[in-house]
């Protein structure tokens, strides 16, 4: 499915108020045009000035009426799963991008960078004040909240996001490794943001348009959403230009997709998506669609064994950052 | 009786609560292919991993403490103290600070969120192939560590 010309631009120039009424599905569909036009680093920054939104500004009244009075129980515990993934997520990359950011050894990346750096501050903050004013939990500063919403963190999700912040760790420790950098940028930018993260935001934001609810969460996580298209496209061309400079880059991007497709393989619980309005193989295609476009976009051949593990991936190892 | 950590007796104990595995409640609580998936990635992790604590005179151990964890086959044998050299030549190198394990020990922080925040940190070995095992380090430490009762050395007052 390609995007029109018109929608693009709807999507690139709406208003954060006006994201309340864009559709996800559109936003979707800008990550991916974006990433066959290969933006520079300094074009991506330039789009962040024009999108970047004010957390403060939104407002979560209804979504606390709907949260208490129109959505099953079976529904909240769905929802939960799946925002979970993000709300940790969101808190992992803000802390851990910096090591990325070090590096990185171009002035335009870095600088881009910086604003991703604040992209997912705010999304962090977005994520807590869900948390706070509609699901009701509560607690001692970022960490006190992340707790409680601890709860419905999969044993998967901690995998994939440890082994992105053992990799940032390394990173930290020897800026020069190349191999440990696109390790972590295959991890990040194609893998969590790329992959997983465009997945859960096209299940969760549809069913919200779908069933009418959580007009404020709409909102932010489609702002949050049109941000993202900012770090894939980042994140991909900065893949697409290192493996121009050295194929051998390809076995440390295969590295990244095997360990997190051998987490995302095994859940220790099912979580029920059918409340969100998705079936399991709904969920798989979704999935396959989103990894294929962003491989085939960098110019990946992926060799049989990933594809093979790829057919046997499960959401609930699914976060965002 | 609870023991210091790090002392012989602690040791012997951490390595069998972890060895036990799931009790029989904990496996009804997750998926039978989790648990299939767990003992196949112990059956890869077959190293010697050095376990060090962190030094943190607040919580009386003002130097580090290390132990020597020989994995094999999802399971700890020989395990012994040593040096923190010596710990930290081996291929895996583990490190935790006693009020992380305290936390862990208390249900006050979860194994997951410990490995999260590196808490619980590969300080050294290969990322991808310590995280392809991931299921299996979090059910093992996160049993040993929970199972495994200590107390904190009296504090010397000066
Ligand atoms: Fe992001
Ligand atoms: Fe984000």
């Amino acid at each position: 499915m390609a995007i029109d010309i018109e929608a693009e631009r709807v999507v690139e120039r709406a208003s954060f108020r006006e994201m309340r009424t864009v559709d996800v599905n559109d936003v979707i569909e800008y990550v991916h045009a974006g990433i066959q036009q290969w933006p520079t680093s300094r074009d991506l920054y330039d789009k962040y000035a024009i999108q970047r939104w004010n957390v403060q500004e939104l407002d979560f009244t209804q979504d606390r009426i709907d949260w208490e009075t129109k959505l099953s129980n079976d529904e909240k515990e769905a929802f939960l799963y799946v925002a979970t993934g993000f709300h940790h997520g969101e808190r992992q990359v803000e802390v851990d991008l910096w090591p990325e950011f070090m590096a990185i050894d171009n002035d335009e990346d870095k600088i881009f960078l910086t604003s991703q750096m604040e992209d997912e501050a705010r999304h962090t903050i977005f994520f807590d004040r869900f948390y706070r004013e509609v699901v009701g939990y509560d607690g001692e500063g970022i960490r006190g909240v992340l707790h409680q919403s601890y709860a419905h963190a999969t044993p998967g999700l901690v995998g994939a996001f440890a082994y992105l912040t053992h990799l940032g760790d390394r990173i930290r420790q020897n800026p020069e490794d190349r191999h440990t950098l696109v390790e972590f940028i295959a991890a990040y930018h194609l893998w969590i943001e790329g992959v997983g993260a465009l997945t859960v935001m096209q299940t969760t934001l549809n069913f919200c348009r779908r069933r009418g609810v959580l007009p404020g969460y709409y909102q932010g996580f489609n702002a949050t959403t049109r941000d993202e298209s900012r770090h894939v496209q980042f994140g991909t061309s900065v893949l697409h230009r290192m493996l121009h400079e050295d194929p051998t880059y390809v076995e440390d991007i295969n590295r990244a997709l095997r360990v997190n497709l051998a987490i995302s393989s095994v859940a220790a619980f099912r979580v029920q998506y059918e409340p969100l309005g998705y079936t399991e193989e709904e969920f798989q295609g979704i999935f396959m669609n989103q990894l294929m476009r962003k491989t085939r976009a960098i110019g990946l051949e992926l060799p049989q064994d990933i594809l093979e593990a790829a057919q046997n991936v499960r959401p609930e190892a699914f976060g965002g950052g | 009786m609870a023991e210091e950590l790090f002392s012989e007796a602690w040791l012997h104990e951490f390595v069998r609560n972890g060895n036990n595995g799931p009790t029989a409640r904990e496996r009804e609580e997750k998926l039978p292919n989790y648990w299939e998936a767990v003992a196949k990635q112990g059956a890869t992790y077959n190293f010697p991993t050095g376990l060090i604590l962190k030094a943190e005179p607040a919580k009386g151990y003002p130097q580090p403490l290390a132990a020597l964890l020989p994995f094999q086959q999802g399971r700890v044998i020989g395990e012994r103290l040593c040096s923190v050299q010596e710990a930290s030549q081996q291929e895996m190198v583990i490190q935790i600070a006693p009020s992380v394990y305290e936390r862990v020990n208390a249900g006050e922080e979860e194994i997951g969120e410990a490995m999260m925040y590196r808490d619980l940190l590969l300080a050294k070995g290969d990322v991808a192939t310590f995280f392809l095992c991931s299921y299996f380090i979090q059910e093992w430490f996160g049993f040993a560590m929970r199972r495994t009762a200590f107390r904190l050395p009296a504090m010397q007052t000066a």
